[in-house]
């Protein structure tokens, strides 16, 4: 009896292993068979987005009371720290907003940022942008969130500000070398087939593809659009593309199945380019074709005056010292309670 | 005396769950997320697509021993006649058939989200142990604030960003004070070696992550449903914590509490599948049989010396302690195993 209960050992532990062997090979083998027919037992729980049915068309300014009559769903963003360039998130947050309508799906973005960088004409300039990524392909699970992986591409809608607006002239301050052409030749980003170097037929969204860092290209537009406003300080940034795009590694909407969808935004005068972005973790965009729930709450409540960030820095040294304290009352807790087991 | 050699069906069933749930959140959720973008690695992506494939067959294997775990621990409950052990197993199954139910879309995703909030707020309740339950209850509280955050909002808003805010603040808050008092969930203490393992791993990730403090970030939002607003030095406590708990709970042949704490930061916080709010009612189910268990070879132990004292027989007239009753009953439905 006495050599049963005390069976706690390691030895005990691998001699229970062994006796219930065949009943974790028989569990394996039905992992196996669920991994190879793909048949997952659990469902994902994570935050969805509704992309609803509206009766007008909408317009492609996201501050007009139609966008912002909808309730948005806030998604936590953070920095990119996978890929380098590393770092970003000075974007706390980011409001979303989802419709349809004549089968064409637009996201609206709105995110709190009180500078609105809309030139990169200076090597230390970057420009506010905001993206939308979905796996290319339809997939049982999601790729890498940061530019997907070698078997699983995303594409990926990028929005931003200085391929929004006109460029701006040359600052008072700066130089340029005059060219004696206009020839591309003399432009060799132009030259190259640059989207953002071109002079003519730039749009504000690009429609790109990667299977992996460092794997970004462009991709056919089918049918991509989108617009931005900066009002109050904050960017609302409307895309739009109709459900069918007609390129291969593009989704398609058909509203059966819910999309993974991911969000990155970047804020230029925080130096945020490139991979130091604010990024959110994959949610899911459900096409339903019900109205969209109008909103109950005052906007102000949305965008509380302070930044996320600011009160962070006195809580989180407050929150530290208390857990500083804490620790070592429960170590003295526990010495007491141990020598009164003993 | 409910012995845990009475029940090596659990134990191994929630070790093995224990030990592949990390391997996945190792593998998968983290090594396959970050070693594909390392520059440079390029020349093993063979091997990184083969970690790739282990992850996925241990997530699997992991959903598989999960449920089979949860199964287990409802019929294993049911068998304790006592009103919490009963009550953590309805709730139990409850939780199992709600994620069934999912899974055949016989319930809609929310529907299913709000009754994960409910079955796991009531296991955690009727399991409630006092003080040593602190860490638990701690943890499940950010759970569900969390879950509150995503539920809350549903497909179509609902919650204001500042309710946003101050809940992901609050959740975040209490999951690192669940990681830092987690030494409490140990029955006979933290000893030296144990302390020592803690502050190795607090050391390591405050200084660690004080330098990539984004790392933190965004492996907390990934892996613990939380954007890790807080400092290095918070989440190097809390860690510390867990890595102090784990291993005097190992050094104390406490491995179902062990298995607990791993099944809970496996678990993470909020409702992200039904998988890892299932890891978190197990973590929480699995704590209260440890306790059970505990309380039942205490009250042996105390039976028999009570048997070779001078006042045993004045002793004997007394009634039956609560443990006691458990343990007759856990032995009764333990002993099947």
């Amino acid at each position: 009896m006495r050599a049963v209960s005390r069976a706690t050992g390691w030895e005990g532990a691998l001699r229970s292993v062994v006796s219930k062997l065949p009943l974790l090979l028989g569990l394996l083998l039905v992992a196996v068979v669920l991994r190879v027919t793909e048949a997952n037992p659990a469902i994902a729980q994570t935050q969805s987005i509704g992309a609803w049915g509206v009766s007008a068309e909408p317009i492609m300014d996201g501050s007009a009371p139609e966008w912002q009559s909808i309730l948005p769903v806030f998604l936590p963003t953070t920095s990119q720290q996978v890929a380098p360039p590393m770092g970003g998130g000075a974007i706390e947050r980011v409001a979303v907003r989802a419709v349809h309508h004549g089968d064409v799906l637009y996201v609206m973005l709105e995110w709190s940022d009180a500078t609105p960088d809309e030139a990169s004409d200076r090597h230390e300039a970057f420009s506010d942008a905001a993206a939308v990524q979905f796996p290319a392909e339809a997939g049982s699970a999601v790729p890498a969130i940061c530019m997907g992986q070698a078997d699983r591409a995303v594409n990926i809608w990028q929005w931003r500000a200085d391929q929004q607006t006109e460029r701006s002239s040359l600052p008072e301050s700066g130089y340029v070398d005059s060219y004696p052409s206009t020839d591309d030749l003399f432009f060799p980003a132009r030259e190259a087939g640059n989207p953002l170097a071109q002079s003519q037929g730039r749009t504000a969204v690009q429609s790109l593809l990667a299977g992996g860092f460092g794997t970004l290209e462009v991709a056919g537009q089918g049918g991509l659009d989108g617009h931005a406003v900066h009002e109050n300080g904050r960017w609302m940034v409307v895309f739009s593309r109709p459900f069918a795009s007609g390129i291969e590694m593009q989704p398609s909407f058909d509203g059966s199945t819910p999309v993974d969808v991911a969000l990155a935004v970047w804020d230029g005068s925080k130096q945020e380019r490139n991979g130091i972005k604010s990024v959110s973790a994959f949610t899911r965009l459900q096409i339903t074709p019900e109205d969209p729930p109008r909103r109950a709450v005052a906007a102000t409540d949305d965008w509380p005056a302070y930044s996320p960030s600011n009160p962070m820095v006195p809580i989180s040294i407050g929150f530290t010292a208390f857990l500083i304290a804490a620790t070592a009352a429960l170590w003295v807790y526990m010495s007491r309670w141990k020598r009164e087991t003993k | 005396m409910i012995p845990t050699a009475r029940m090596p069906t659990l134990r191994i069933l929630s070790g093995s769950l224990g030990v592949v749930a990390l391997i996945e959140l190792a593998l998968l959720r983290t090594g396959t997320r970050t070693l594909v973008h390392i520059p440079g690695l390029g020349r093993f992506d063979l091997s990184i697509g083969l970690l790739s494939e282990v992850g996925r067959l241990a997530y699997y294997f992991s959903v598989v021993l999960l449920f089979s775990t949860l199964v287990y621990l409802v019929v294993w409950l049911w068998r304790v006649d006592t009103l919490p052990a009963r009550a953590a197993s309805v709730f139990t199954s409850f939780f199992l058939l709600v994620a069934g139910a999912g899974r055949i879309d016989v319930l809609t995703v929310p529907v299913v989200g709000w009754c994960s909030l409910i079955a796991t707020l009531a296991v955690a309740t009727v399991t409630w142990r006092g003080v040593s339950s602190i860490p638990i209850g701690l943890f499940t509280a950010s759970w569900a604030i969390a879950a509150w955050s995503v539920l809350g909002q549903g497909v179509g808003g609902g919650l204001s960003g500042r309710s946003v805010d101050v809940s992901i603040l609050v959740a975040e808050s209490l999951l690192i004070l669940a990681g830092v008092t987690a030494p409490l969930l140990v029955r006979r203490g933290v000893g030296t070696p144990g302390l020592v393992a803690g502050l190795v791993a607090f050391l390591a990730v405050a200084v660690g992550f004080s330098v990539g403090g984004s790392t933190l970030a965004i492996l907390a939002l990934w892996n613990l449903g939380v954007p890790g607003w807080f400092s290095p030095l918070a989440f190097g406590l809390a860690f510390g914590g867990l890595v102090t708990a784990t291993w005097s709970a190992l050094a104390a042949h406490e491995r179902l509490t062990a298995v607990s704490i791993g099944l809970l930061v496996a678990g993470g916080v909020g409702t992200i599948s039904t998988y890892q709010t299932g890891l978190v009612v197990a973590a929480i189910a699995i704590y209260y049989v440890a306790n059970l268990a505990s309380d039942t070879e205490t009250d042996h132990l105390s039976a028999r010396l009570q048997r070779t004292s001078p006042e045993r027989k004045s002793r004997e007239a007394a009634p039956a302690g609560r443990g006691e009753r458990v343990g007759r009953a856990l032995a009764r439905s333990g002993s099947g195993d």
